[in-house]
Parts: structure tokens; C-alpha cells; sequence
């Protein structure tokens, strides 16, 4: 019964109408995006349609592959379905669905985190919704898990083993430089420790697992989330295009988001704006860097040389990798665990009617639910808190390791970042 | 630094220390949270699969 207890906050009645409020908020933006999605697809049919037919026709006349006729007629039965949806005809034009859609790429993720913070901003959140708004963020968590369908071993071992060797390196890399850089500049060993951790690893979850090891103030921790959170709020809206303009794949705009964007949820909106191969990667690079939260912690200590008073709070090594490591990444091996093994009673999240593939459909309504939670609690004046030489040296780390994730996911190439996904 | 100070000081600690324990315990629960949720997920998408895709990728769009 305390077990229960404990899982459930006994102010739980303070997070319904914030979370009412997401929820309605994400709902009219994927009724949204769903409107957009149809025309810009009735837009592409219409124009495809006649150039399909005449490819078809100029294919039947020379007597070629079968195999690449009836692909054709495929695509073309596809583009009719999506014409009919719209009641239009060949001809009819949605040209600004596709400005929209597809060239500005204002899809569900663009519209939340936007609107959100034109919400918040302007017409303001009234006090009731702060604390609901503020537990919506976490759901993308459940999100990620049920996203584990999308994944087999090999990928993991792939990709997740890429992902791994290069967030190693970047990690401590810039984790040692901001922390060499802070303590050079004399800024306080509590700042310096939280923002090389924040910097380096996994944002927000690594500032606050860091925190009671360099015995870091409450302002410290504002400053470094601000600054982790102001720095990820920016190149979640400006990756996306940079990724665009620099013609760079899905699989590697996911490895490269990973590495530069230091909060999960800022990632995964980073990643999922840019399609669903950026995300698919992003996702299992982003679970093998949680899992070196731990071994920042670590880490941390040793630079600080507080060796004595983690042992003393902690009782050793192995009991701080057990009270850091993220519980809720288990789930998500869980279930690649289960995709890998090919039960036919599962299915795949491709094989229709299976609970795979119903499983499929959830993990979207999952994340619009976090990035309505993410766009409302964006507060311009909450970002301005993040200030002074630590937040310059933060900001510049970041940026760094941004530039030189850009050049290391460009040496690696598509296909090692690329997940397949199996059955 | 008078013994006023130091109490204060060491209680600013204490009120540090428990806050980050609790933003800790907090994050705790939540993956704990994610992991019950995706598993009544895929108790119910098991139950009633097509029920489930119906709901999510058609019943919650009216437009």
C-alpha cells in the first residue's frame, strides 16, 4: 500500500487542469496537421497522377519489367486514394498545403512547441495549468518506450554501438573541457560541475543527478538548466533547416541531433521535425548517452576530487550507477527485446491487426502530448535567467560540439546510423 | 562569520540537499510512470489491437 503511495504525488488533483490543457492543445494540433497532411498529399497526387499514367504508358509500349509496371500502377492506385480523400481531380491544386507541409515542414512538433510559446508568451498560462503543464513534458517518456517496436538487436548493436563510441567521446570530451574552462575563469566548483555535466551528457537529468555531488546551489541549477534549456530551445528550431541547407540525411540529422541537443525531449522534437528515420536514430543514440549518466556522475567526482564524500553518501560505485541510471530505458529494451525475437503473437509494428502495430499508432499522441508540455512551459523570461561566464563557456561548449558532431556524423556516413527496423 | 551564519548556512544546505533528493525521486517515479503506462499499452493493444489503432489513427481525428 506505501508502495502505491509513494508512486503517486499527494497533491496529485494540482496537475488535472495542466494536463487537461495539454491534452486539448495536442489534440487540435494533430487534427491540424492530419487537415494539412491529406491536402498536401491530394496536392502531390494531383500533380503526380498524369506523369505515373505516361510513365506507365511509355513502360506497357517498350515491354519492360512487369515487376516495375505494377510498382507504378501501386503508386498510382495510392495517389487516386489520396485525391478521392480531398473530393478533388486531377488538375486541382493545394499548393499551399505543400508550402506548409512540406517546405516548411509546419508539421504537428513546429505547431505545439510555436504555438505554445506564442501562448505562453503573449496571452499568458494562467497559474492553475503550471503544475499539469509541467508533468506533460515526461509522457514523452512512455512515448520513447512503445517506440522500442521500431527496433531489432542488430540496430541496436549497430547503431546503438556507434552511438555509444561517439557519445562517449563527446561526452567527456566536453564535459572535461567546460569544467577545465570554468575552473579556469574561477567560476564556482558547484556551477562548473553541473554545467560540464549538463553540457557533456543528458541536459537537465545530468545537472540534477550532478547537483549533490558538487553541492551545487538552487540559482547554479537555474543557471545551468537555463542554459542547456535556452541552448536546446534554439537548435531545436534551427537544425532542422541547418540539416536541410547542408543536405544532410535522416539517419545522420538524428546522430547529429543527439549529439548537439542536450535535452531528451528537445531531441526527440528535433529529430521527429525532420522525419522518422532522424527519430529512429536519435532515439537509440539518445538511449545509449542516458545511459552514461551514471559514469558522469563518476566522473564528476573524480574532477572535483570529492572521492571521500560520495563514498560517504553513496556507499561506493556501484550504488551511484544504481540510484542515476534511468529506469525507464529498460522498457524501451524490453520491447526491442520482444520485436527482435519475432513472436508471431506480437507481430511488428508493420504486419497489420498485431499488437505491434497497434502499439504503432500510440507513441505520436504520446509525444504531442510532451511537446504541448514543452512549447507552454517555454518562458522568455525564464530563458533570460541564464546568465554570466558559465553560460557563455556552456553556450560555447555546446556549440562546439555541435559543429564538430556535424563533421563526425558526416565522416561516419548514412548507412552505420541508419536503423532497419526488421520485420 | 557569526554561529547564526553557520546555522543558516548549513540549513540553505540541508533544504538544497532535500530539494535535489526530491527532483531525484521525482524523476524516478516518472520512468517508473512510463514504464506502467507502456505496459497497460501493450496489455490493451494485445486485447483489442485493431480497437486500439481504430482510436488513435482514426476516431481521434473528426476533421
Amino acid at each position: 500500500m506505501s508502495l502505491i503511495r509513494s508512486m503517486v504525488a499527494d497533491d496529485w488533483q494540482k496537475y488535472i487542469p495542466g494536463l487537461l490543457l495539454c491534452m486539448l492543445f495536442a489534440f487540435v494540433v494533430m487534427n491540424i496537421h492530419h487537415v494539412l497532411a491529406k491536402y498536401q498529399k491530394a496536392d502531390e497526387a494531383s500533380f503526380e497522377i498524369p506523369r505515373v499514367e505516361e510513365k506507365i504508358a511509355e513502360l506497357s509500349a517498350a515491354g519492360s519489367d512487369p515487376a516495375e509496371i505494377a510498382a507504378l500502377q501501386a503508386r498510382l492506385e495510392k495517389y487516386r486514394k489520396d485525391l478521392a480523400k480531398m473530393g478533388g481531380k486531377v488538375g486541382d491544386r493545394w499548393e499551399w498545403a505543400t508550402l506548409l507541409y512540406q517546405d516548411l515542414q509546419f508539421k504537428y512538433v513546429a505547431m505545439l512547441l510555436i504555438g505554445g510559446i506564442i501562448i505562453r508568451n503573449t496571452i499568458g498560462v494562467a497559474k492553475i495549468f503550471l503544475p499539469g503543464i509541467g508533468i506533460a513534458r515526461p509522457l514523452i517518456k512512455p512515448g520513447i518506450i512503445i517506440l522500442g517496436v521500431h527496433y531489432i538487436w542488430s540496430d541496436v548493436a549497430k547503431v546503438g554501438g556507434a552511438g555509444l563510441l561517439l557519445t562517449a567521446v563527446f561526452i567527456f570530451g566536453t564535459a572535461l573541457s567546460v569544467m577545465y574552462l570554468c575552473k579556469k575563469f574561477n567560476v564556482p566548483d558547484g556551477l562548473g560541475g553541473i554545467m560540464g555535466a549538463g553540457t557533456g551528457v543528458c541536459g537537465v537529468s545530468a545537472i540534477i543527478a550532478t547537483s549533490p555531488v558538487v553541492k551545487a546551489k538552487p540559482r547554479d541549477m537555474a543557471y545551468a538548466i537555463g542554459t542547456i534549456l535556452l541552448f536546446g530551445t534554439l537548435m531545436l528550431f534551427v537544425m532542422p533547416y541547418l540539416g536541410q541547407m547542408l543536405d544532410v540525411s535522416q539517419s545522420q540529422f538524428g546522430a547529429w541531433a543527439a549529439l548537439a541537443i542536450l535535452n531528451t525531449a528537445q531531441l526527440i522534437a528535433a529529430a521527429e521535425w525532420y522525419g522518422e528515420d532522424a527519430r529512429n536514430t536519435a532515439v537509440l543514440i539518445n538511449a545509449a548517452r542516458i545511459m552514461l549518466i551514471p559514469f558522469i556522475v563518476m566522473y564528476t567526482v573524480w574532477f572535483y576530487d570529492l572521492k571521500e564524500s560520495v563514498a560517504h553518501e553513496h556507499h561506493g560505485l556501484w550504488n551511484t550507477i544504481k540510484s542515476k541510471f534511468p529506469v525507464f530505458i529498460l522498457g524501451f529494451f524490453i520491447l526491442v527485446l520482444l520485436n527482435s525475437l519475432n513472436l508471431p503473437f506480437l507481430g511488428g509494428p508493420k504486419e497489420a491487426h498485431t499488437p505491434f502495430w497497434a502499439m504503432n499508432a500510440v507513441y505520436k499522441w504520446f509525444f504531442a502530448l510532451g511537446f504541448a508540455g514543452i512549447g507552454l512551459s517555454i518562458s522568455i523570461d525564464d530563458m533570460k535567467k541564464a546568465g554570466g561566464v558559465a553560460f557563455l563557456v556552456g553556450s560555447g561548449a555546446a556549440a562546439t560540439k555541435m559543429v564538430l558532431g556535424l563533421i563526425a556524423v558526416i565522416l561516419i556516413g548514412t548507412e552505420l546510423l541508419m536503423v532497419t527496423g526488421g520485420h | 562569520m557569526t554561529e547564526q551564519d553557520i546555522k543558516k548556512n548549513e540549513s540553505t544546505e540541508k533544504v538544497l540537499q532535500d530539494t535535489s533528493k526530491r527532483v531525484l525521486s521525482s524523476e524516478k517515479r516518472e520512468d517508473i510512470w512510463a514504464i506502467i503506462i507502456s505496459g497497460v499499452i501493450l496489455l490493451l493493444c494485445s486485447i483489442n489491437p485493431d480497437a486500439i489503432y481504430t482510436f488513435f489513427k482514426k476516431t481521434l481525428f473528426i476533421f
